[in-house]
């Protein structure tokens, strides 16, 4: 008799663009990792909810004031023409971010990023309202009872409030929040204000509140091109294969395959502190009696996991190093009398038996161009011009023939005065030519931080001058602190 | 149709409805990215209120109004070229699949 062949369609979950993925429910974990992401998020997210509040010399501390076009960073005041400083902290923030990643993996992903902090808050209301993993479970599947409308609207009603503050912070670093604070205590918003805080609390609270993971998976574009500042060396979080497997069910007592081994050393969580050996590569002993590897197959690293993967299975592009299931190994590690570390912050060389290298010339070719940013722009912020001079020729005409003869060229003189003082400026041709001379006053007082518009007329006598000239404009402020030239040029008719 | 072809069905519909949200996602959210970069740098050295004055000058537009319009208008553009990129890929890697599939039935 022949018997049907069981066949089921293997697919790499990985691979399954295809499957609708079960929503996830990460376990609650406690660890040294847990507890660092928790500080990371009161730090960064009080930064961004207390950081608007914040006044320096009468105004608020950072705002980047749009509707003024002026940019206030505590004792700093940056302007349009600043934009280039600004440009130059971008990428600061970006090779930071290729240093940290060179050297330590996702950090950025498992710690900083806004996904990951305003998730980790939307999980903890989730909690308080309803529950732990396996109550949020049960509820889900259960039947809309009295208590599951009540949790579940409490938990909309935390989640929109903190979304919606957010949004109103948000917008508060780029209009007065205290202004703003009026306005909304009135509910008088400017169309525009009121939007992009809708907006913004509405991009939290999809973010955070449903889409979790799905951007970390789907959505972020680091995520995908990450991999490419890595290297042998850098630290990823990392099952021990060879110590773990295989993986299975026993009894209490059954001592760790490390305990047998003749490397008795315990692994640190991280490698890189002790440096000591692990049951990694050759140096794995032989099996003990069992013939079972001290992984006990509980499967607490996969429940913890925020985008729901099994780190067992090795390093995936879905792993957002948020190292919950090193947290969840090391406690079960500890239940078991086991060293901890079966599941740990490593690299590919160490799993290998090599040593770790930091300084590589991946990580000195970062830290030597972060460095020189950094320098470059620190001295180039503490050391920007308190005055802009721009000097725009008049569009309409080339030059103005006079009755007599003479030729005068228009100009608007742009001057910005970006000091905290009044100045009183005066405005001088740098050159001796005494063909030309400025027409009308030459003295201009410019209010702080103000910008002036002065027209200004050059006039050359009759034949003085032919064709393009060049001119050199002086602006200085009376006891020459402020001494700036600019280019620009004169333009009369060419010899017939 | 049997219980199970039923269920298969319903999570393909399902599995297939989650693919489209994917890509929606995908195509959205890195446009809004460059949308916000493309904007910073364009108002850093224009001026909104500047702006409106040489374009329609019968128009009171404020500097809000402006960055909202350019940051919109920006992502209209990143949002409409990520769309069609997603679109022209997604019909490649169709046909892709749908030869695949013949190729397996031819050789069975």
């Amino acid at each position: 008799m022949s018997r049907p062949i069981p066949l089921t369609v293997v697919q790499d979950p990985g691979e399954s663009l295809y499957a609708a993925q079960p929503k996830i429910y990460p376990r609650e974990i406690d660890g040294r990792f847990a507890r660092l992401r928790i500080v990371a998020v009161f730090v960064l997210l009080g930064l961004f909810y207390l950081l608007p509040w914040v006044r320096w010399d009468g105004h608020q501390a950072v705002l980047f004031d749009l509707p003024a076009r002026k940019f206030y960073v505590f004792g700093l005041t940056f302007w349009p023409q600043d934009f280039f400083w600004l440009a130059c902290l971008l990428i600061i923030a970006a090779i930071t971010l290729f240093f940290f990643t060179a050297l330590a993996g996702r950090l950025w992903c498992g710690y900083a990023c806004p996904q990951t902090v305003w998730t980790e808050v939307f999980l903890w209301i989730e909690r308080l309202c309803e529950g732990r993993r396996n109550q949020r479970i049960k509820l889900d599947g259960g039947k809309w009872t009295r208590e599951k409308i009540l949790r579940k609207s409490a938990k909309q009603f935390l989640w929109i409030t903190l979304s919606l503050w957010t949004g109103f912070t948000f917008v508060g670093f780029f209009t007065p929040i205290l202004d703003l604070g009026h306005a909304a205590a009135s509910l008088s918003f400017s169309g525009w204000e009121g939007f992009w805080i809708v907006f913004y609390g509405f991009a939290t609270y999809g973010n955070a509140g449903y889409m979790r993971e799905q951007v970390c998976k789907y959505m972020c574009p680091y995520a995908r091109f990450q991999s490419a500042m890595f290297d042998h060396d850098t630290l990823i979080i990392s099952y021990d294969e060879a110590r773990g497997e295989p993986r299975g069910h026993r009894k209490r007592g059954v001592p760790s395959v490390l305990a047998i081994s003749t490397l008795a050393a315990p692994p640190s969580a991280l490698d890189g502190d002790s440096g000591s050996p692990s049951a990694s590569g050759a140096s794995r002993s032989p099996p003990s009696a069992n013939a079972l590897g001290d992984c006990i197959a509980c499967d607490a690293c996969v429940q913890v996991c925020p985008t729901g993967i099994d780190i067992r299975d090795g390093l995936q592009i879905e792993c957002i190093a948020c190292a919950a299931c090193i947290d969840a190994c090391d406690s079960v590690m500890d239940k078991m009398a086991y060293p901890r570390g079966l599941i740990r912050y490593t690299t590919e060389s160490l799993l290998s038996g090599r040593v770790r290298r930091i300084v590589r010339p991946r990580t000195a070719i970062y830290a030597t161009i972060l460095t020189a940013l950094i320098v470059a722009f620190a001295w180039g912020v503490t050391h920007r011009a308190a005055l802009i001079v721009d000097v725009l020729h008049d569009r309409n005409a080339l030059y103005r023939e006079m009755s007599d003869g003479g030729i005068e060229n228009g100009y608007t003189l742009k001057l910005v005065n970006k000091t905290d003082l009044v100045q009183n400026l005066s405005i001088a041709l740098e050159d001796d030519e005494p063909a030309l001379r400025i027409v009308g006053k030459t003295r201009v007082t410019v209010e702080p931080g103000q910008v002036a518009n002065v027209p200004l007329t050059l006039r050359a006598d009759r034949d003085g001058i032919k064709g393009r000239r060049r001119v050199e404009l002086l602006v200085r402020n009376d006891d020459d602190s402020i001494h700036v030239e600019h280019k620009s040029e004169f333009f009369a008719p060419e010899e017939k | 149709m049997t219980d199970d072809a039923k269920r298969a069905d319903g999570e393909d519909a399902a599995g297939l409805r989650a693919l489209r949200l994917r890509r929606v996602g995908a195509v959205a959210w890195p446009s809004f990215f460059a949308a916000c970069v493309a904007s910073v740098v364009f108002f850093a050295i224009v001026d909104p209120s500047e702006l409106a004055e040489i374009t329609w000058p019968h128009l009171t537009v404020s500097r809000e109004f402006g960055y909202s319009i350019g940051f919109f208008m920006f992502w209209a553009c990143t949002l409409g070229s990520s769309a069609f990129t997603a679109l022209l890929l997604s019909a490649r890697v169709k046909r892709a699949a749908r030869e695949r599939r013949q190729t397996l039935e031819s050789g069975q």
